[in-house]
């Protein structure tokens, strides 16, 4: 099939060959205007009166509304698409600069972070610190046995490498650990342990990630395998494997479940949903934000799906209305609800 | 003014008339018969759907144009293809997206590619780092190592050529 407007026509507005086949074209005037709009809208700066400001321009006139329904068509293009694979496909280069960017900024990170608190106790590896990040914050961290630590939003950990043991205290949130292998002073590999409120974690070699949950800790693992030890519940011991998921509390464990990829999409910065209850979406997206955020029972059963960039979740939320018949109600900046168009 | 009685006698009179010398002009920008008698059917497929006919008055200027589109499309596709698959190639294993996801996204790809047809490869770039990533213009332009008000130029240009085909 092919797109329109092949030769010498006013080709606008600009058609790829699944939108509707009659769209007229807009008046250029108008075009420039939406363009402006939506130029200062995602523009991360945009501010209440803008967007009062820019819903009176859409309202006044029909042809404005249309030239805005067209973007939002346009825009649905733009949903789900991996970043990596889009830039290295359509704009190379810049991507992996900013790879190799994040890199560089998480060593430097170690010593210029909030909330940090590095004791040298001796001058080897043996030390305690601190870490937590902030709501809507995603922190890399590399340890000092090279392994690599993502604290996802609102969490907090104590790090305690002693002689015998890396110990790490989940205190708050959640976090995905890439461990590496002990390259031991002297004799013993020391073994890596995370312990939540509920147990410990015993690494086995892996790629694995832990949440604090409310009286509960959850437990995904993505490569290896752990081992984990409820506090009142010893002999609960279980190896979880690479592909394995699970939950357990201070006395009992759920039974195993699959790791779930799209679950660690936050690493990256991103949050995964393949048809999702909006309901369970919203519930996700609440950890990233401050103030309140809730959903109309009437739309928490229509499905999401979508690739979203945790950095913002107002354009999150605003997306949100391009796909579904929902619109985002601000009573305030931190009142927010999702109901019905 | 065209009825389609007459759309079809011209572009009855426009195939008779010219197919065989469409056929050999894209032999000889192709280097292969096969192909150009593929790019040859889908040029005239395309004038078929576009109902531009009743302006023509240079129909070889005009069928070349059409058909050197089609041609510099294949390839732009295939370049895109090619990026796309080393893209996917450099993902570690469990990343890797299924064959049915593979081919929407490859598709979703050349369509943004289109869209975004003919913009400097940084307002590419500044407008794919907001619209993907949701980045702030003051961290677009410390990336692209611009200033704020060359991104908004940027997005704005992106924009207009994006939703409307407005070029500036």
């Amino acid at each position: 099939m092919a797109t329109k407007n092949a030769v010498g026509s006013t080709a606008m507005p600009k058609q790829t060959t699944t939108f509707t086949e009659v769209e007229l074209p807009f008046n250029t005037h108008v075009a420039q205007q939406a363009s402006e709009w939506l130029v200062l809208l995602i523009s991360g700066t945009a501010t209440d009166d803008d967007r009062h400001a820019w819903e009176k321009w859409r309202n006044a006139d029909p042809e404005h509304g249309r030239a805005w329904h067209h973007i939002e068509n346009i825009n649905q293009r733009f949903q789900g698409i991996p970043t990596d694979i889009a830039f290295k496909t359509l704009a190379p280069n810049v991507l992996q600069n900013r790879r190799r960017l994040i890199k560089a900024l998480t060593i430097v990170l170690m010593a210029s972070g909030t909330g940090l608190i590095v004791r040298k106790t001796t001058p080897w590896c043996e030390w305690t610190a601190d870490y937590r990040t902030s709501t809507g914050e995603q922190r890399k961290l590399t340890l000092a046995d090279g392994t690599l630590v993502v604290l996802n939003t609102t969490s907090a950990i104590d790090v305690d490498y002693n002689d015998t043991t890396r110990l790490i205290q989940l205190r708050t949130g959640e976090m995905f650990i890439t461990t590496a292998q002990d390259k031991p002073a002297t004799t013993l590999m020391r073994p890596f342990v995370v312990e939540t409120a509920e147990g410990t974690v015993r690494a086995l070699g892996t790629r694995f990630v832990v949440r604090q949950e409310n009286g509960s800790s959850h437990v995904a693992v993505y490569e290896g395998a752990v081992e984990i030890e409820p506090f009142d519940a010893r002999d609960q011991k279980i190896v979880v494997s690479a592909g394995q998921a699970l939950n357990f509390t201070r006395q009992t464990r759920d039974t195993v479940l699959s790791a779930d990829e799209n679950a660690i999409a936050w690493t990256e910065g991103m949050i995964v949903a393949e048809k999702i209850r909006l309901g369970d979406f919203i519930d996700s997206l609440r950890r990233y934000r401050t103030g309140y955020l809730n959903c109309d029972p009437a739309v928490a059963n229509l499905l999401v799906s979508g690739v979203f960039p945790l950095k913002n979740t107002d354009s999150v939320l605003a997306s949100l209305t391009d796909s579904l018949p929902v619109s985002i109600h601000y009573r305030t900046r931190f009142w927010v609800t999702v109901v019905h168009k | 003014m065209s009825t389609a009685n007459t759309i079809s006698q011209e572009i009855e009179s426009l195939y008779s008339n010219h197919h065989n010398w469409l056929c050999g002009w894209l032999r000889k920008k192709l280097g292969t018969n096969c192909d150009a008698v593929d790019f040859a059917h889908d040029t005239f497929l395309r004038i078929l759907t576009s109902r531009d006919l009743f302006c023509i008055r240079e129909p070889r200027a005009y069928l070349a144009t059409v058909a050197g589109g089609l041609v510099a499309h294949h390839y732009r596709r295939r370049a895109i293809e090619k990026a796309y698959l080393d893209a996917l190639a450099s993902l570690p294993e469990p990343e890797t997206p299924s064959p049915e996801y593979s081919a929407i996204l490859l598709e979703t790809l050349i369509e943004i590619d289109q869209l975004l047809d003919n913009l400097p490869l940084k307002a590419r770039r500044a407008f794919l780092l907001a619209q993907l990533e949701g980045l702030t213009y003051a961290e677009i332009a410390q990336q692209l190592g611009v200033s704020v008000s060359m991104v908004k130029q940027y997005m704005l240009r992106a924009t207009q050529q994006c939703y409307f085909s407005l070029s500036l």
